[in-house]
C-alpha cells in the first residue's frame, strides 16, 4: 500500500478529521468511565467530566457483585465460542459453493435466501418451531437459530465470487477438488472477510439479549446481557418507586448503565487486538503469481 | 438428454453441493420451519387458542392499518427518514475507511480504529441519552456554546424539524467504525502492485483512488447498498422512540413506533404481523428494481 | 423363545422396583411431618401459632408449576425462607420459573402459544397481562369455583369494598380470573406534590395553597435563584395527569370517570384543559418550568434538583428519600416534604391527588385442562386466603422471621443491613394475596412510611377506572383503532400550545379536530364497559 505523507492540504484535512472522530468517540467513553468511579452525589450533580470525583468502587461491587454475574460471562464465552465457530463453518462452505455458477441448486438456493430477508414466521413462531424441534432451553437454541445470516452469507458470497480464478485454477492443475481448493488456497488468503464475518457473528451473539431470554429459561445459564439487563432495572426502579437493595443506598440510573457498558465493552477491546493482524493479510500477499 | 445433463451436472459439483448442505439444514429448520407465521396477519391469532383454532379476517388488519387518520403520515416519515439515512449513513463508513487506509503509522491507525468502533457497543438508551443531554438547552453543551457565541438556545428536540438531523447524526456517530470494518477488510483484498503500477506511470494520489481503489472496491459498496435497500422499511424502532417527543410527532412518529404503542395497548399479534408484511413486501419490491438497476448497469447484484 | 424371557423379567424387575419405591416414598411422606411444627418457635401467645391445624393443605405431595416475574430488585430466589413455609405449609412441590419482570408479557404469549409449557399457576404485576389471554379461555373463572375456594370466598364476603375490588379485577368477558390482592399499603408508586421546605422558611415563603399562589412564590424565587426552575416537573405531558385532579376531581389529559356527576369524559379537551394550559403557558413563558421539561433525562432532571434549582413538583414518595439522603451530606438542612396540592384556578378545584397506587398483581390459574391439577391449583392459591397463610407471608414465624418488641412486630434483619424482602422473600411477588397492611409498612423506612401516612389524606377516595375498565370484543375494536391517533393528537398539540408552536387563540379549532378522531364513539365504548362493569 503506497502511502504519501507530503504535508500537504490534504493531509492536514485528513488528520483534522481524524482526530476530531477520536475525540467525539473517546470523550464520551473517558466520561462514562469517569461516572462509573464517582461518587453518588457528584453524578446527581453532573460535576463529573473525564475523571471521576469522590471515587469510588461501589458501582462495581453493585454490577460485579452480583452472584449471577460469573456465571453469565462464562456462559457468553461458551455461546459465543461455539456459536462463531459454528456459524462460520456453515457460513463460509456455503458462501464459497454458491459463488461458484456451477453450485447445483444454486439459483434456488440464493432465493430461498433472499427470502428470508423480507419474510420470517416471526416471534412465536420460531419459538414454537424451537420447542418442537427439542431444542427449548439448551445452548443450541442460542448457537444453531443464528448460525446462518442471510447478510451475512450474501457478504462474503460476494467476496469469494471475486476471488482471483487464477489461484482456482492453479489448484485444479495440481490436481485439487473444490474441497482442496477451498481449504487449501482460498481460506488461508481470506482471513480477512473471515475474521471480518466472524467478528460480526461473535459480537452478535456477544450482544444478545432477547434470544436467550425467550429460548432459556433457567437462570444458571443467562448470558451476560440479560443479568447487565438485571442490574440496571434495579437502579431505574428504585428511580420510581423503591429504595434500591444495597442497603438503601441510592445509585443514580447513569452510574449504573455506564458501568455496565464499561463491563460489557471491555473483554471485546482487549480481543480486537488479535484479530488485526487477520485484516492485514489479504489475497494478494502469500499468493502465486504468475 | 436433459436429464443427463442435470445428473453430470451433480456429480460435478457434488463437493460445493456437500458444502452448502448445512447452510441449507439451517435455513429450511429456523426460517422456513416457522414461516407459517406470516399468515398470522390475516388472522384474529391468539396464542392460547392456537393458528388452527384463530378466525380467519382476511385483509381486515391491512384496512384498519391505513383507516387510521395520520398512516400516510407515519409510512411518509418511515420512508423520508429511512433515505435521509441512507443519503448521510451509507458513504460516511466509506470515506472514513478510505481516510483511515491513507494512514501509514499503525499505532495511530489501531487507535482511531479502536476508539471508532466503541461507540456500536452502547445501548441505543444510552446513546440517545447522552445526545438529549448534549442537545439540552437547559445543561446542554450546545446550549451554552451557542450562548457563548451571543445565539439564542434552541430546544432541538421539541423542533420536529431538526429530528431526522438529530437521528442520523447519532446514527452515524454509533456505526461509523463499525460501518468501516467491511470496507478495511475488502482495501486489503487489493492486489498492491496495481498501485505500484499507478505509481510509475505518474498517478497522485486522487487518480489513484478514482482508478483503483474505488472500482476494486465498488462490487463491495454495491453488494452492501442493495443489502441496504432491501431493508428501506425496517427502521430500527428503538432509536426513534427514544428520540420522540410530542412535539415532534410530525416527524418523528414512523410506522414501527406506532405499531409498538398500539402494541402496548393491545397486545394484537396479528395488526403488527400485518404491518410487518406490508413493510417486507415494500422492501421486496424495492430491492428487485434496485437489483435490475445494477444488473442493467453491468454492476455487482444479489443474484 | 429367550426374547420374551428376558422381556418377562424385565418387566417383573420393573414392577417390584416400582413398588419399592413407592413404598419408600409414602414412607418418607408419613415420616415428614410438617417441619414447620416440631421446629417451632418458642412458645408465645402469638395468635398465628395456635392453630390446631398443622397438617399440611395437600395429603400426598402435590406437584404445582408457577410462572412469574422477578422484580429486578428482590429477584426471586428460592432459598427465601417464606418459600420455605409456603411449601411446608401447603405440602406443594413448587416448580417456579421466575423471568425479569419486564419480560414477562413476552415469556407469557409463547407460553400460551407452546401447549406443552402451560404452567398450572400464573403469577402477573399488571391488569393488561391477564387481560392480554384472558378472554381466549387461557385461566380459570373465579366466581364459576367458588365452591372450591372456601378461604377465598370467605375472606371475600368479609371486606368492605368487595364490590368495587370486583369490578376491578373483572374481565371484557365479565368474568373474573385474577385472583385480586388486599392489604399492600402502597408507599411504592405513591405520587404527591413535595416542596423544598428549607428554601421556602430561608427566604419567608409561605407554602402555596393554591396554583397562583404556586405562581407567585415561584416567581419570587426565580428572581431570588435566577439560574433555577422553581417548578422542577419532567416527563413533559404525562405530568399534567398527577395535576389536572386539582382544577377538577378525578380529571386527566385523557379519558376520565367523572365520580361526582357520574359520566365519562375527555380532559384534553374541555374548557378546564384550556385554563391549565393558560397557566402551564404563562410559567413555562416566565422560565419557572425547565425549557426541556418534555425530553429532560432522569440525569439531568436529577442534577437540577440536587442543585438547589428545583423546589416544587408532584413526584413518587420515594423521591424524598433519594435526594435528602445523599444531599444532605454537604447540605444538611436540604429536605424536601410532602406538600398539600396546590388548589387549581377553577371553581371545581380540589387539594386531592389521584390514586396512582392501585395494586393490580395476582395469581391465575391456567386452564390446563388437566382437572386434577387445576383443582391443586385453585387450592394453593385458596390458601392464601386463609388465615394461616395470611399470617404466614406477612410475619414469617416469629424468633425465625420477626420478634416483638414493646408489642410492635419487627423484621429481624442481619448485620449488612439487607432489607427484609431481600432476606426472606416477604411482599415479593408470588407471595403475598391477602396481607398484613403492617408488615408491608415494617418493610420501608420510617421516614418514608411517615410522609406516606400525611401524603395518604390527599388521595382521592376512588382511583379512575381506565386502570382496570375491561372492554369486550366490540369496544376493544373501537379502542384499539382511536385511542392511540387520539393520544397522540392531543399530547402534540398541548405540547405545542406550551412551547408556543400553536397559538393558543386556536384552541376552539384545536377542540373540533379531536373531535374529528372519533372522541365521542370512544367515549360511549368507555360508557358502555362501565356500565356493565358497574351493574
Amino acid at each position: 500500500m503506497i502511502k504519501e505523507n507530503r504535508l500537504d492540504f490534504w493531509w492536514f484535512l485528513r488528520n483534522f478529521i481524524l482526530i476530531f472522530i477520536i475525540a467525539i468517540m473517546l470523550y464520551p467513553f473517558i466520561h462514562m468511565l469517569a461516572v462509573s468511579f464517582s461518587d453518588t452525589i457528584y453524578v446527581l450533580r453532573n460535576e463529573v467530566g473525564i475523571y471521576p470525583k469522590g471515587f469510588t468502587l461501589d458501582i462495581y461491587k453493585l454490577v460485579l457483585g452480583d452472584k449471577r454475574i460469573f456465571t453469565a460471562y462464562k456462559n457468553t464465552i461458551i455461546y459465543v465460542v461455539l456459536g462463531t465457530v459454528i456459524a462460520l463453518l456453515v457460513t463460509t462452505s456455503a458462501a464459497y459453493a454458491l459463488s461458484k455458477k456451477r453450485c447445483p441448486f444454486g439459483k434456488i438456493i440464493n432465493i430461498m435466501i433472499l427470502i428470508t430477508m423480507f419474510f420470517s414466521g416471526g416471534m412465536i413462531p420460531s419459538f414454537l418451531a424451537i420447542n418442537w424441534l427439542k431444542l427449548y432451553d439448551t445452548i443450541w437454541a442460542i448457537v444453531l437459530p443464528g448460525a446462518l445470516s442471510a447478510w451475512n452469507l450474501i457478504v462474503m458470497r460476494s467476496f469469494f465470487a471475486e476471488y482471483p480464478e487464477e489461484i482456482e485454477e492453479s489448484g485444479r492443475i495440481d490436481g485439487l477438488n473444490d474441497l482442496g481448493i477451498l481449504w487449501y488456497l482460498v481460506l488461508p488468503t481470506s482471513t480477512a472477510v473471515i475474521a471480518t464475518i466472524g467478528l460480526f457473528y461473535g459480537v452478535a451473539i456477544w450482544n444478545s439479549y432477547f434470544t436467550p431470554l425467550l429460548y432459556l429459561s433457567q437462570d444458571s445459564k443467562y448470558p451476560l446481557q440479560i443479568i447487565l439487563q438485571q442490574v440496571v432495572m434495579k437502579s431505574i426502579s428504585a428511580n420510581q418507586d423503591v429504595i434500591t437493595s444495597s442497603g438503601g443506598k441510592v445509585i443514580p440510573e447513569d452510574s449504573i448503565k455506564f458501568a455496565t457498558i464499561i463491563v460489557s465493552i471491555v473483554p471485546i477491546i482487549l480481543v480486537y487486538p488479535f484479530l488485526q493482524k487477520y485484516f492485514v493479510k489479504g489475497v494478494m500477499i502469500g499468493s502465486i503469481k504468475g | 438428454m436433459k436429464f443427463q445433463k442435470s445428473i453430470k451436472r451433480l456429480a460435478d459439483g457434488k463437493y460445493l453441493f456437500m458444502l452448502v448442505i448445512p447452510a441449507v439444514i439451517c435455513l429450511l429448520l429456523f426460517s422456513y420451519l416457522p414461516m407459517w407465521g406470516v399468515l398470522i396477519a390475516f388472522k384474529e391469532y391468539s396464542p392460547f387458542k392456537g393458528f388452527a383454532d384463530s378466525p380467519w379476517v382476511g385483509l381486515k388488519h391491512f384496512i384498519n392499518f391505513f383507516n387510521d387518520p395520520f398512516s400516510y403520515k407515519y409510512i411518509r416519515n418511515t420512508l423520508l427518514l429511512s433515505v435521509y439515512s441512507l443519503a448521510w449513513g451509507f458513504p460516511a463508513p466509506i470515506i472514513f475507511a478510505l481516510m483511515l487506509n491513507e494512514v501509514s503509522n499503525v499505532r495511530y491507525k489501531k487507535l482511531v480504529q479502536t476508539v471508532s468502533y466503541m461507540p456500536h457497543f452502547y445501548s441505543t438508551v444510552v446513546v440517545v441519552g447522552l445526545f438529549t443531554m448534549f442537545l439540552s438547552p437547559t445543561s446542554g453543551e450546545v446550549g451554552k456554546l451557542m450562548a457563548m457565541m451571543g445565539f439564542e438556545k434552541i430546544y432541538f428536540l421539541a423542533d420536529a424539524r431538526y429530528f431526522r438531523s438529530i437521528y442520523i447524526a447519532s446514527e452515524i456517530w454509533q456505526s461509523l467504525g463499525w460501518g468501516a470494518i467491511i470496507y478495511l477488510a475488502a482495501l486489503t483484498n487489493i492486489d498492491p502492485q496495481l498501485y505500484e503500477a499507478a505509481v510509475i506511470d505518474g498517478a497522485g494520489r486522487f487518480k489513484r483512488m478514482l482508478y483503483i481503489t474505488l472500482p476494486c472496491l465498488m462490487p463491495t459498496i454495491i453488494v452492501l447498498l442493495l443489502l441496504r435497500l432491501g431493508q428501506v422499511m425496517n427502521v430500527g424502532f428503538e432509536r426513534a422512540f427514544l428520540f420522540q417527543t410530542p412535539s415532534n410527532y410530525e416527524t418523528s412518529q414512523i410506522i414501527q413506533t406506532y405499531v409498538y404503542e398500539r402494541g402496548i395497548r393491545s397486545n394484537n399479534f396479528s395488526y403488527a404481523t400485518a404491518v410487518g408484511l406490508f413493510n417486507s413486501v415494500i422492501n421486496l419490491v424495492l430491492l428487485l428494481l434496485a437489483n435490475t438497476l445494477s444488473k442493467k448497469f453491468n454492476q455487482a447484484s444479489l443474484w | 423363545m429367550g426374547k420374551r424371557s428376558i422381556a418377562l423379567k424385565v418387566i417383573s424387575f420393573l414392577a417390584v422396583l416400582s413398588i419399592a419405591v413407592s413404598l419408600a416414598a409414602c414412607g418418607n411422606a408419613s415420616n415428614n411431618t410438617p417441619a414447620g411444627s416440631t421446629a417451632a418457635a418458642p412458645t408465645t401467645a402469638a395468635p398465628e401459632a395456635t392453630k390446631d391445624e398443622n397438617a399440611p393443605l395437600f395429603d400426598k405431595p402435590v406437584k404445582l408449576s408457577i410462572l412469574m416475574g422477578s422484580h429486578a430488585s428482590w429477584p426471586y430466589d428460592e432459598n427465601w425462607k417464606v418459600w420455605q413455609y409456603v411449601k411446608e405449609a401447603t405440602g406443594a412441590e413448587l416448580d417456579i420459573q421466575a423471568v425479569p419482570g419486564e419480560e414477562l408479557p413476552t415469556k407469557l404469549n409463547l407460553i400460551m402459544a407452546s401447549k406443552d409449557k402451560l404452567p398450572d399457576i400464573v403469577h402477573v404485576w399488571a391488569k393488561t397481562q391477564s387481560d392480554a389471554h384472558a378472554m381466549s379461555g387461557a385461566y380459570v373463572s373465579i366466581l364459576d369455583n367458588l365452591d372450591k375456594l372456601p378461604n377465598f370466598s370467605k375472606w371475600l364476603d368479609s371486606i368492605s369494598d368487595k364490590e368495587e375490588i370486583l369490578a376491578q379485577h373483572t374481565a371484557g368477558d365479565g368474568k373474573i380470573y385474577l385472583f385480586p390482592t388486599y392489604g399492600v399499603q402502597t408507599i411504592n408508586n405513591l405520587i404527591i406534590w413535595m416542596d423544598r421546605k428549607d428554601i421556602l422558611e430561608r427566604n419567608n415563603l409561605t407554602v402555596p395553597t393554591t396554583y397562583d399562589e404556586l405562581y407567585t412564590v415561584s416567581k419570587k424565587l426565580k428572581e431570588i435563584y435566577p439560574d433555577s426552575y422553581p417548578l422542577s416537573f419532567r416527563g413533559g405531558v404525562t405530568k399534567f395527569d398527577q395535576m389536572l385532579q386539582q382544577w377538577k376531581p378525578y380529571m386527566g389529559t385523557g379519558f376520565y370517570y367523572d365520580f361526582d356527576n357520574k359520566k365519562w369524559n375527555f380532559g384534553g379537551t374541555e374548557d378546564t384543559m384550556k385554563e391549565f394550559i393558560l397557566w402551564v403557558k404563562k410559567a413555562y413563558d416566565d422560565k419557572l418550568i425547565p425549557t426541556d421539561f418534555a425530553t429532560i433525562t432522569n440525569q439531568s432532571w436529577q442534577e437540577l434538583v440536587t442543585t438547589n434549582r428545583g423546589f416544587f413538583m408532584p413526584e413518587y414518595i420515594v423521591r424524598i428519600d433519594f435526594f435528602n439522603g445523599p444531599a444532605r451530606t454537604t447540605d444538611p438542612d436540604y429536605t424536601w416534604a410532602v406538600m398539600e396540592p396546590p388548589k387549581g384556578n377553577t371553581s371545581t378545584a380540589t387539594n386531592k391527588t389521584g390514586k396512582t397506587n392501585l395494586d393490580l398483581t395476582g395469581y391465575l390459574v391456567v386452564n390446563t385442562g388437566k382437572q386434577e391439577s387445576m383443582d391443586n391449583a385453585l387450592k394453593f392459591v385458596d390458601w392464601f386466603y386463609s388465615d394461616k397463610g395470611k399470617a404466614l407471608v406477612s410475619w414469617g414465624k416469629e424468633g425465625e422471621t420477626y420478634k416483638v418488641v414493646n408489642s410492635e412486630k419487627q423484621f429481624i434483619l442481619d448485620d449488612k443491613g439487607t432489607p427484609a424482602r431481600n432476606l426472606y422473600g416477604f411482599g415479593t411477588y408470588g407471595l403475598y394475596q391477602v396481607i398484613d397492611e403492617t408488615s408491608n409498612e415494617a418493610l420501608y423506612t420510617k421516614e418514608n412510611v411517615a410522609e406516606a401516612h400525611k401524603a395518604a389524606e390527599f388521595l382521592e377516595p376512588r382511583s379512575n377506572p381506565i386502570n382496570w375498565l375491561p372492554f369486550n370484543e366490540s369496544e376493544k375494536e373501537i379502542s384499539d383503532q382511536k385511542l392511540t391517533p387520539i393520544t397522540n393528537y392531543v399530547n402534540e398539540q398541548l405540547s405545542k400550545f406550551i412551547l408556543g408552536q400553536r397559538p393558543i387563540s386556536e384552541w376552539d379549532a384545536y377542540v373540533k379536530e379531536v373531535n374529528a378522531l372519533g372522541v365521542e364513539e370512544l367515549r360511549k365504548a368507555y360508557e358502555d364497559a362501565y356500565s356493565r362493569v358497574t351493574k
